[in-house]
């Protein structure tokens, strides 16, 4: 189904069963390399059931899914992730009693391969904890680095969920509504933050934020009631008019 | 055949007095999320209150009522002073009614004394009746109708009455049940209330069988939690069946393997709890 | 390998105490023996409960089944103490081992539940166990082991609290560094994240039984410590009592803190021997004891520091300039 190595994320014919409930049903898609892949829909059509598939958290019931060429449908979370698979979650998903510095450091450290360490001490562990200082400060948020968690705002929070995210080198970013609560000018600043982000890293973006979703992305899939019912270039299904019906009818 | 006969029902035995201290313990777990380790002391208090009342009135039946009466106003002010925020860490809540159990145990110790009270069933229950080819004490089979009797009003009482469905909407969603105006702090007292007098009124009832002493109350609390955690937090049914599967498991254990006899019994609890975490019936995952 | 200052504290602790038997007599040095011993098994189970997030309520039974595998050892194998000693460790971890993988599939009620039963499984086995065991009476008769020196006797009340205390510092030692290592804030985002740290790549569940096995491995070694302390094992020591004992040292310590439960586990050991000494109504004593814990100390043991961080920037200095709610940072 793929063509070598050209494509980061392949699924085919994935349903995913909640006890009697069809959450998802016979999706496909196939993610480029590099590309910037959106995914959209009213609330409940699966956008999130469909992250969790593709990082492991779920259990389908049919289907495959290949992450850079390699089949993970049967793999664990954690196996994936170490194949280069990161993601946010849509409600912010943190370590609250740990600072912020110590909560990419948790990533930076499984990243360096030091996570299994039990004899020196984790604050000392100066190759992480540069690159999880160098994290934050990318993201603007290097001058929280001590803060507990609990102290942050709701955006600078959202801010590390990418932080963390990022901070394990991975090929594949799954955003999962990123700029969910966040003012126009932190919406704005995430978009950049977005568009400014590696060109070999393939990026999948849940989203609501129509204006986000075209800016950002070059293909979309959208998804209504677990099932897909477009897929293409943005562009083009920007004038579909099922999408419009779905999105702005009624 | 005989044997196997005997043992069931003592096996059933154990299991009425389980069920009624676990139902009440369920109820308060599944409702208020308040694993009550001072259940087993309010068991107890009631036991001996009751004792007290029987050899002053002569009464089985007022001692019962006023067992489960005590160990319900012991109860409810327990429950008060769990309506603070305190308790959201199920940590404080173990160190907290651990220790109540404590000092309820040896308050008791205090009043009564240590050594151990005999408490003989009412005079119309003394002896045995034959059943099923063997004979067996009446009092004991009483127990076991009782058991089912309440199970069934119990039952009756949650799914199919109001008072029912006022309980199970706040343990549903709290929030949206105060939010249509019920009083969910009165609810959970009332609850409570019942679960303790449940308790007391087990502890007078399982006199006759069990003895009432000091140390009791833990052995019986270690039974019960079990038989909670096994039937499925919240879960009446679970608690009936968790109770009777108990009480069968330990009669026949101890009857087969005397030498084995806690082996026997929680080797299966472990198994059970390893294949289905949630318990036998429970809703929700346990912890 | 730098020393952290939390290490220093715990070194000079540990030499600070070198002086109780100097100091006390010896019931005092036996009670700060065995208080140490408890103080220790809390710490250890802090490293499941406080830092795993994982309530057990077992921790006696690798503490009681390191002192059987011993006992039964010298009593009944005629092992050299020393050599006893080692097998009873052994055979209490690798019950552990083979346990944790399962037990760690649970969490919160069900794992405590699941421990309870566990620990009573033995608790069975070892009351149950004819001669093999000692039965409910135990195994007493169980002699210490030597250094083989005259100027270290172990025999000795001064002798032995010092063993007990260099035992002691080593085993808090490497849990202080267990804890404090990338594998121990592993397990505090187990805690409190687990979905999050599986998706970061950490194996959840491997990491979780690790950190059962080293609750249980200390638990076993102060278990050797206590019988040949006492000299005997029996039924107690697996008891479920004994368990909660341990759990609400953690919990009155301040789960999460190690220091916290070390502290309460060897100060709740001290006060209920002396209380158990002084009246009947001692429980009543302790219990009335995890009431005010509860309702004054809601962190525990070691929210106090913090508590009265906060009192004195309450109270205490005076503001250099007047706070003026206008001026922000």
């Amino acid at each position: 189904m793929s063509a070598g190595s050209d494509v980061a994320l392949d699924v085919s014919g994935l349903t995913v069963r909640f006890g009697g409930i069809v959450a998802l049903s016979e999706v496909a898609l196939s993610v480029q390399r590099g590309s910037r892949y959106g995914i959209l829909g009213p609330n409940g059509s699966g956008k999130t059931t469909l992250f969790n598939a593709i990082s492991g958290l779920n259990t389908p019931s049919a289907g495959r899914i290949s992450l850079l060429g390699v089949e993970v449908t049967s793999l664990p979370a954690r196996v994936r992730a170490h194949l280069g698979l990161a993601r946010t979650f849509q409600i912010t998903s943190l370590f609250p009693s740990l600072t912020v510095l110590e909560n990419v450091a948790m990533a930076t450290r499984m990243a360096e391969g030091v996570a299994g360490n039990w004899w020196s001490a984790a604050a000392g562990q100066t190759g992480a904890n540069t690159d999880a200082a160098a994290m934050l400060d990318r993201l603007g948020i290097a001058h929280l680095a001590g803060r507990p968690v609990r102290s942050l705002g709701y955006g600078e929070q959202r801010q590390l969920e990418i932080a963390m995210a990022l901070a394990t080198r991975p090929s594949v970013l799954l955003l999962d509504e990123p700029t969910a609560g966040l003012s126009n000018t932190e919406t704005a600043a995430l978009t950049q933050l977005v568009r400014a982000l590696p060109a070999e890293l393939t990026i999948l973006i849940i989203e609501h934020d129509l204006g986000v979703i075209f800016e950002v992305t070059d293909r979309l899939t959208v998804l209504q009631n677990g099932v897909v019912i477009a897929s293409g270039p943005s562009t083009e299904i920007r004038e579909d008019p099922i999408v419009k019906e779905v999105y702005l009818g009624r | 055949m005989r044997f196997w006969v005997f043992q069931t029902l003592n096996g059933l035995t154990t299991g009425a007095l389980l069920f009624f201290l676990a139902s009440g313990l369920t109820v308060i777990f599944g409702l208020m999320r308040i694993l009550n380790l001072a259940h087993g002391a309010l068991f107890l208090f009631g036991g001996y209150v009751g004792y007290t009342v029987a050899e002053r009135t002569g009464s089985f039946v007022l001692a019962v009522l006023a067992g489960a009466f005590a160990a319900a106003v012991l109860g409810v002010l327990i429950q008060q002073g769990f309506s603070t925020s305190l308790l959201r860490s199920p940590f404080n809540q173990v160190l907290l009614t651990l220790g109540l159990a404590f000092i309820i145990s040896n308050a008791i110790l205090y009043f009564w004394g240590g050594t151990p009270k005999l408490l003989r069933p009412p005079e119309p229950l003394r002896g045995s009746r034959e059943i099923l080819g063997v004979f067996y004490p009446q009092y004991r089979l009483m127990l076991i109708a009782l058991s089912c009797v309440t199970a069934v009003i119990l039952y009756l009482v949650w799914e199919r009455s109001r008072l029912g469905a006022i309980v199970r909407a706040c343990v549903d969603d709290r929030e949206m049940a105060a939010a249509m105006g019920i009083r969910v702090d009165l609810v959970f007292a009332a609850v409570f209330a019942i679960g303790a007098a449940l308790a007391g009124m087990t502890g007078v009832l399982g006199a006759p069988v069990l003895g009432l002493s000091i140390g009791l109350e833990f052995d019986v609390l270690l039974l019960a939690v079990v038989v909670v955690v096994v039937g499925g937090i919240g879960s009446l049914s679970g608690a009936f069946i968790a109770s009777m599967a108990v009480g069968l498991i330990d009669a026949y254990g101890k009857a087969r393997f005397p030498e084995l006899s806690y082996f026997t019994l929680f080797v299966p609890v472990i198994l059970i709890l390893l294949v289905r975490p949630r318990g036998l019936l429970g809703r929700t995952t346990v912890g | 390998m730098r020393i952290v200052r939390d290490e220093r504290i715990l070194i000079a602790g540990a030499v600070l105490l070198c002086a109780v038997p100097l100091v006390f007599g010896n019931y005092w040095t036996g009670l700060m023996t065995q208080a140490l011993i408890f103080g220790g098994v809390a710490l250890g189970l802090d490293i499941l409960v406080g830092f795993t997030g994982l309530p057990s309520l077992g921790q006696a039974a690798f503490f009681g089944l390191a002192g059987y595998g011993a006992a039964i050892s010298i009593l009944r194998y005629d092992l050299n103490p020393w050599l006893a000693a080692v097998v009873g460790i052994l055979v209490s971890v690798a019950i552990a081992v083979a346990f944790a993988p399962l037990a760690v599939r649970m969490r919160g009620l069900a794992f405590l539940t699941i421990m309870l039963a566990f620990g009573q499984v033995w608790w069975g086995v070892a009351t149950r166990g004819g001669s093999f065991t000692g039965g409910e009476n135990g195994l007493p008769g169980v002699r210490r082991p030597s250094f083989g020196v005259s100027w270290w006797d172990l025999e000795s009340t001064n002798g032995y609290y010092v063993f007990t205390l260099l035992c002691t510092t080593v085993v808090c030692f490497l849990l202080a560094r267990i804890a404090r290592s990338p594998f121990g804030v592993s397990l505090i985002g187990i805690r409190e994240n687990e979905t999050r740290m599986t998706t970061i790549g950490y194996h959840v569940a491997a990491r979780r039984a690790a950190s059962f096995a080293i609750a249980a491995a200390s638990g076993a070694v102060f278990g050797i410590l206590s019988l040949f302390f006492n000299g005997y094992v029996g039924p107690g020591s697996l008891d479920w009592r004994l368990s909660a004992q341990f759990l609400l040292s953690v919990v009155i310590g301040g789960a999460g803190t190690l220091w916290g439960p070390f502290l309460a586990g060897g100060g709740l050991h001290i006060l209920k021997t002396y209380v158990t000494g002084q009246t009947q109504y001692w429980p009543m004593i302790l219990g009335g004891l995890y009431v005010l814990a509860v309702v004054a100390l809601p962190g525990g043991i070691a929210s106090i520091p913090a508590l009265a961080r906060s009192r004195r920037k309450l109270l205490g200095s005076r503001p250099k300039r007047p706070i003026d709610p206008a001026i922000s940072e």
